[in-house]
C-alpha cells in the first residue's frame, strides 16, 4: 500500500474536528495552535487535552489531570525506548513513567476516536489502566 | 524601490473581486502564508470590507492553480518574513530555556533517549519550531539571490 504523506497542519485540522465531534459538551474551549504543532482542548471537568503532530511522524496524545507531577496519561512515539509490541507506539500510564503497549499510530482518524472514547468513559483515570 | 518577484497563485481572482484592495490582499495572503494568518483575522485588522474578505476565504483554488508572478515591496515582505523568524526564535527559546539547555538538537536527542522525562511535547513542538525556522531561512536566501 502506498504511503501517503500527511502535513501535520492537515493532521491538527483533522484533530481538531475529531475532538469537537466526540467530546463537543465536555469541551470547554479549544485551542488550535499550528505554529506550536498542537490542538489544546480545556475540558468542563478541568483536565487537559493535548494532541500534537509534527512533519516527523511524532505524535503525543496527553490528557492532564492536575499539574501535580505525572499526573497525566499520553499516548505517543517520540521516546522510541520501551520494549514493547508496538514500538515505537507506547503509553505513559497516570503516575507512571514507564511506556507500555499502544494501539495508536498516529493517524488522528483512527486514533482519536478511540482516545476520545476512553476520555468519556472515564478508562483513563485508573492508574492501572493498560491497553490489552 | 526594490521589489519582490513572487509566484502568487490566486491574484487574478483578487483582482477580479476587489482591484482597489488588490494590493493589500496580495499583502494578506503573503502574510497568510508566512504567519498562518486567516483572512478573515487579519482582513478585521486591516478594516477589509468582510465581503471581500469572506469572498477571498470561499475562493481556495481547486485542482488546478493559476500562478501568476507579481511584484511587492522588498522590505516589506522581510519585515513580514523577519517577524515570523523572530516569533519562531522566542518560541525556540523559551522550551531550551524551560530545560536549561542552549542546542535544540541536544535537547531533542535527550528526550528521545530518555535522559530527559516528560518532555516529548516540548520534543515534538520544537522539531516543529526548527522546521518551520530552516524554511523560512530557505526563503530568505532565495529571495537574496
Amino acid at each position: 500500500m502506498a504511503h501517503v504523506i500527511v502535513s501535520a497542519f492537515i493532521k491538527l485540522q483533522r484533530a481538531k474536528q475529531i475532538l469537537e465531534q466526540e467530546l463537543g459538551g465536555q469541551i470547554k474551549a479549544m485551542y488550535f495552535e499550528p505554529k506550536l504543532a498542537r490542538v489544546r482542548a480545556a475540558m468542563q471537568d478541568n483536565t487537559y487535552i493535548y494532541v500534537l503532530y509534527n512533519d516527523h511522524d511524532e505524535y503525543s496524545y496527553s490528557l492532564i489531570f492536575t499539574i501535580k507531577n505525572l499526573d497525566r496519561v499520553r499516548c505517543d512515539n517520540h521516546d522510541d525506548r520501551w520494549e514493547v509490541p508496538t514500538r515505537p507506539n507506547h503509553f505513559h500510564p497516570r503516575f507512571n513513567k514507564n511506556g507500555y503497549s499502544s494501539p495508536m499510530h498516529g493517524n488522528p482518524d483512527y486514533d482519536l476516536p478511540k482516545f476520545c472514547g476512553l476520555v468519556k468513559n472515564g478508562d483513563f483515570w485508573g492508574e492501572d489502566f493498560r491497553f490489552t | 524601490m526594490s521589489r519582490l518577484q513572487l509566484k502568487y497563485p490566486k491574484i487574478e481572482i483578487a483582482q477580479r473581486f476587489c482591484p482597489k484592495q488588490c494590493a493589500v490582499v496580495i499583502a494578506i495572503d503573503v502574510w497568510k502564508s508566512l504567519l498562518d494568518i486567516h483572512y478573515l483575522d487579519f482582513g478585521k485588522s486591516l478594516n477589509l470590507k468582510p465581503d471581500v474578505v469572506s469572498q477571498q476565504r470561499s475562493l481556495q483554488p481547486r485542482g488546478a492553480v493559476m500562478m501568476k508572478t507579481v511584484s511587492m515591496d522588498r522590505d516589506f515582505a522581510e519585515e513580514l518574513i523577519n517577524m515570523k523568524l523572530n516569533y519562531l526564535q522566542d518560541e525556540i527559546q523559551k522550551i531550551l530555556s524551560k530545560w536549561h539547555y542552549s542546542s535544540g538538537t541536544d535537547f531533542i536527542a535527550d528526550s528521545k533517549n530518555g535522559t530527559l522525562d516528560e518532555a516529548e511535547e516540548d520534543a515534538i513542538t520544537l522539531q516543529h519550531l526548527l522546521d518551520q525556522r530552516d524554511q523560512i531561512f530557505k526563503i530568505k536566501n532565495k529571495w537574496r539571490m
